[in-house]
């Protein structure tokens, strides 16, 4: 205690990207032997640093899962490119982490913000992408939206505004919004014909078509906006401190709801439920809460752990809706992504963890193209950071039906 | 001859014999001759005997007139006398001095004058009655009722004949009479089965014949009338008794309906008239309107009601007796496979696919045979029950046991004392208890050829379970015991080295897991999902748990972390560790720091004021239901406690700026990612 807390502290590790999981004796971790385990993970910390001192870098591959065989941990080159036997890559890949992806509704363009601060599009047609156009901000670029006509990106960032950029029509960019702190999360509503951004500045601001300079409406939140999801007429709002702000858009002026996140950490993602009957909420500790608005519903909350691999937790970074089948994916910081059934309860699908952790995710308005972007989200904070080694890329995955269909749940008897 | 006409005609001869002796005056004077004398009188004699002969014929042609008339009169009035049956009155005989024809002939003419008078009032009669048979034939015989037809000529009118017809017009009175009171029998009862079916009367009479239905007038008599008539009652008749039986079938459903559903007495009321016919013959059911078509189908309509009300209730009652039913199951911890639930779902009752009355029926079978095989179970169960029971103060004994503070002296603690004794003393019995339980199963079994299931598990599996996990418990007890002696002798070497002794802290996990005397097989409640253990206790234990250990990180260690020393670790460090063990130890942990020489506290490590169970909780039923090993390639959501042991999060939360070089409340401010990361790239900017 006797040295001053620093602010960016030292890595602990110093491997560029350390995919560290315990040995290969996995500590049981039976129900009843809490001191057992609590050792087990003093024990496998002690080994990690001592493997870290030794330089070795080790991934997780698909293929040591599947066998258990862990004494020869086979080494991915960082270098190389990730590829997956189900995804297809996106190229050319973007210059930093990517922020936000966001699909068209009316065709397969998708359109990725950067910290590079460029907005990009690229067409896929038929599992394969064309680079379509381009923009850029002055600052690093965190979010995007489609209009619901599919001709404008939104685009917000750390250059606190948002800007509308006609892409179809081959217009240039405007600033339609602007904020005090840097731009969170944006989302158009069709019904309302409303721009909603979210900053960190604490406020919600309304634009109305963007043919006003002036906001419509600017909503007070808790906190910094984290996170924001919107199914008409449902809104709900992710700030710090686990504040969840739920607005009826009906009456938009007004907050519905506030309530504290039912996850004990803070609030990475959001995603409302096809039925507006509730949203999802995911944390940075490898949790995603199920919860309902109606009090009558509190009955069918639940949360449920995911992006955990051993003693290790992530961050669950995107959420999102299947928009056919009404599953869902998470993706987080381990670099996996998986689709899940909250009705049944069950795990889907999972997929093989990808070397990078997974910032944003999303799918196409058909559901039939899941994208996501495999890069560094700072998860680990900066002294985890290489530029000279990071590399970022965007995946397509075509998921099977079987991958994204809810099943009934399984029978289990009575017991 | 008189003397008068004499004495005229000698009057007469002098005045010839003087006129002519003028004559010869005259004629002398004249001097005519003779011959025209002669002539002249020859002429004048001619003449003479010309008016003589006239007046003669005259008076002979007045005579034969006066006795022609005379035969007349007495002929008609003999005709008469003959016609009225009479005897003849025969005024010349009786007048036989009468002089001259015109007296005979005035003598006749009075009698012939009354003669003719009661003739007259005698056809009158006749005619009289005559019209009237007429009359009566016309309305009884229409067919054969020739109008003009005068059935009597008036050549007999006697009176005999006239009372031949009179009695012939009182027979056919009779007749007529007779005739109108059966029409009237017919048209009342025409009229009271008119009524009662609702029919309008005077439209069927009019139909049977339109002269009926005239008030006064002649009714038509015939015979097709008559028999018309009966038809048209005898068609009413059946269709009134038609009417009737479906009033009496509905009426009987009716009731079946209300005794049913206990349909109270004022809907009941309603319907008095209707179910009070119920057992009436055709010929009781005289009021008005009972046999109505509106009537009917009013009744129908209610009928129709009640039963759809009734298949709604069935379907309750079906329901009910599921529950009944499995409820009876549950209570003989029975747990069937799923068969019978779909047999009786409700959605087939509502689809028509099964009858409800069927389905009833079939549900009271298996509440039957679930009766009488629980009767079988009874004393089983009993003792399994009680077996049970022992094993929860077993368990609660083997707690009680851990708690070191046990015999610090407290309220109830004397209570607890005398439960512990009695405890002990029952988990002496159990081993016999498993025994006796275990031979009667196997009788049971081998009586019935089938296992004997508790809530789906067979019974003897776990008392198999149970055996072998008491023997685990032995084992380790015995282990315990061992280890406790070693650690004696340890602190005994200690307490020589320094000379103090530890505190005898409570161990946390004494209460911390649930205890399960069944070891790792559910203990089979048929409370379901409520053999999840309230947590209540733990979130206590945890709460001072978390206490200590706050009190820890300030930098005190307390004795027992110190006791923990001997690792040789450097102090920081093992205080850090410890408060992961601690953490540990609580459901709910924080991230733990793993970053050696990185003191700032983590920014999510901010204590949760809020109950700690709260995030866990998921949905009692999932936790039953959550199956052990997924058969299919989906997984099920981790949504189990958070595992006790110390976990990390990956991400490193630090505080943003650098200019702050002493925050002093870290905790208080979290930053995302992003929010660091352009932090790093503003300061990179500036640099």
């Amino acid at each position: 205690m006797d040295r001053r807390p620093k602010i960016w502290p030292e890595p602990a590790v110093r491997a560029p990207w350390p995919r560290l999981t315990t040995d290969g004796e996995d500590p049981p971790t039976s129900a009843f032997g809490t001191l057992h385990s609590a050792a087990a993970t003093l024990l496998s910390d002690r080994r990690r640093r001592r493997r870290a001192a030794s330089g070795r870098r080790r991934f997780p591959s698909p293929e040591e899962k599947s066998s258990g065989d862990s004494s020869t941990p086979p080494i991915i080159p960082t270098s190389g490119c990730f590829r997956t036997s189900h995804s297809r890559q996106i190229l050319p890949n973007p210059g930093d982490s990517v922020s936000s992806l966001s699909f068209s509704p009316k065709s397969n363009l998708l359109v990725a913000t950067s910290w590079d601060n460029q907005v990009r599009c690229w067409e896929i047609v038929g599992g394969n992408s064309q680079p379509k156009a381009s923009t850029s901000h002055d600052q690093p670029v965190l979010c995007s939206a489609w209009k619901d006509d599919g001709t404008t990106v939104f685009s917000g960032g750390c250059d606190k505004q948002v800007k509308m950029w006609p892409l179809l029509s081959g217009g240039q960019p405007r600033t339609v919004a602007m904020h005090d702190a840097p731009v969170k999360e944006i989302a158009w509503i069709p019904q309302m014909n409303l721009l909603v951004s979210g900053s960190w500045d604490k406020t919600l601001k309304g634009y109305w078509d963007t043919r006003q300079a002036n906001p419509v409406h600017v909503q007070q939140l808790p906190e910094r906006c984290y996170a924001l999801t919107v199914n008409y007429p449902l809104m709900i709002v992710g700030t710090a401190d686990r504040h969840l702000v739920v607005f009826n858009l009906q009456n938009p002026q007004t907050e519905f709801k506030r309530i504290q996140s039912p996850l004990k950490y803070q609030t990475r993602c959001l995603a409302a439920f096809p039925d507006q009957q509730g949203f999802l909420v995911g944390s940075i500790e490898g949790r995603v809460g199920v919860h309902h608005i109606d009090d009558a519903q509190q009955s069918k909350n639940f949360t449920f752990k995911c992006h955990r691999e051993g003693n290790d937790i992530f961050s669950v970074n995107s959420l999102n809706f299947h928009p056919v089948h009404h599953t869902f994916a998470t993706a987080g910081s381990d670099g996996a992504f998986n689709f899940w059934d909250k009705d049944s309860k069950q795990r889907l699908k999972a997929f093989s963890r990808c070397p990078l952790p997974i910032p944003c995710s999303t799918f196409n308005s058909d559901g039939s193209i899941f994208a996501y972007a495999v890069c560094y989200d700072w998860s680990r904070g900066a002294e985890n950071h290489n530029p000279a080694t990071a590399k970022t890329s965007i995946y397509l995955h075509s998921p099977q039906e079987s991958e994204v269909k809810g099943k009934p749940r399984i029978a289990t008897g009575r017991k | 001859m008189s003397c008068a006409v004499k004495d005229q005609l000698q009057q007469m001869s002098t005045t010839c014999d003087s006129l002519l002796l003028e004559l010869n005056v005259i004629w002398d004077e004249v001097g005519e001759p003779d011959t025209a004398r002669d002539r002249m009188l020859l002429e004048l004699e001619q003449e003479c005997l010309e008016v003589y002969r006239r007046k003669v014929d005259q008076a002979n042609r007045c005579r034969a007139q006066l006795r022609q008339a005379i035969a007349e009169a007495e002929a008609e009035l003999a005709g008469i006398c003959s016609a009225m049956g009479e005897p003849p009155v025969h005024v010349r005989q009786s007048n036989q001095k009468l002089q001259g024809l015109r007296e005979e002939l005035n003598a006749i003419v009075p009698y012939l004058e009354e003669m003719r008078k009661k003739k007259v009032e005698r056809w009158n009669q006749f005619v009289d009655v005559i019209e009237k048979i007429k009359k009566i034939a016309a309305e009884i015989r229409p067919a054969d009722f020739v109008p003009f037809k005068v059935p009597v000529d008036q050549a007999d009118l006697s009176l005999r004949k006239l009372e031949d017809l009179t009695n012939e017009l009182q027979s056919l009175q009779k007749e007529k009479s007779d005739r109108l009171r059966q029409v009237m029998e017919h048209l009342n009862t025409l009229h009271s089965l008119c009524e009662v079916l609702g029919i309008d009367f005077k439209q069927t009479v009019y139909e049977v014949h339109p002269s009926l239905d005239e008030a006064e007038g002649s009714k038509n008599l015939s015979n097709s009338t008559i028999e018309r008539l009966a038809s048209a009652v005898n068609k009413l008749r059946e269709v009134k008794v038609q009417r009737m039986q479906k009033l009496q079938d509905l009426a009987s459903s009716m009731l079946e309906l209300w005794n049913l559903m206990d349909t109270p007495v004022e809907e009941q009321q309603m319907f008095q008239n209707v179910t009070s016919n119920i057992a009436a013959s055709e010929h009781e059911i005289t009021e008005p309107n009972t046999l109505s078509i509106d009537f009917l189908s009013y009744v129908e309509s209610e009928v129709l009601r009640l039963e759809q009300l009734k298949a709604s209730k069935m379907k309750d009652l079906v329901l009910k007796k599921k529950t009944e039913l499995e409820e009876h199951r549950r209570r003989a911890h029975l747990i069937d496979e799923e068969g019978y639930a779909a047999e009786f779902s409700a959605e087939a009752i509502e689809a028509g696919l099964a009858d409800p009355a069927m389905v009833l029926e079939q549900i009271e079978a298996h509440i039957a045979t679930v009766k009488e095989e629980a009767f079988s179970r009874k004393d089983i169960l009993e003792k399994v029950e009680r077996w049970l029971n022992a094993c929860e103060e077993e368990a609660w004994l083997e707690d009680y046991n851990k708690d070191d503070n046990r015999y610090n002296a407290g309220r109830g603690a004397h209570l607890t004392l005398k439960r512990a004794e009695k405890a002990r003393i029952l988990v002496n019995k159990i081993p016999g208890m498993v025994d006796v339980l275990a031979t009667k199963v196997v009788a049971w079994e081998k009586e019935r050829g089938k296992e004997f299931t508790y809530d789906g598990a067979r019974l003897l599996s776990m008392l198999e379970e149970y055996k072998i996990v008491r023997q685990e418990k032995e084992l380790e007890k015995k282990r315990q015991r061992d280890q406790k002696k070693l650690q004696d002798q340890l602190k005994a070497e200690q307490e020589a080295l320094y000379g103090s002794k530890p505190s005898p802290s409570k161990p946390q996990s004494s209460k911390k897991a649930p205890r399960n005397s069944m070891g790792g097989s559910n203990r089979r409640l048929s409370l379901g999902g409520a053999t999840m253990q309230p947590p209540k206790t733990d979130i206590l234990h945890s709460k001072t748990a978390r206490a200590a250990k706050k009190t820890e990180d300030m930098g005190t260690l307390s004795p027992s972390s110190r006791g923990l020393d001997i690792a040789g670790l450097p102090i920081k460090k093992l205080s850090f560790n410890t408060s992961t063990l601690r953490e540990a130890e609580t459901p709910r942990k924080p991230f733990a720091q793993i970053m050696p020489g990185n003191n700032v506290p983590l920014a999510t490590v901010r204590p949760v004021a809020n109950d700690t169970d709260e995030e866990n909780r998921t949905p009692k039923t999932f936790a039953t239901l959550n199956p052990k090993t997924p058969m299919t390639v989906t997984a099920p959501m981790q949504l189990a406690m958070t595992p006790a042991v110390a976990n990390k999060v990956i991400a490193t939360p630090v505080s943003l700026f650098d200019e702050k070089p002493e925050p002093t409340l870290p905790e208080e401010i979290e930053y995302s990612f992003e929010e660091r990361r352009l932090a790093v790239y503003q300061a990179r900017l500036m640099a």
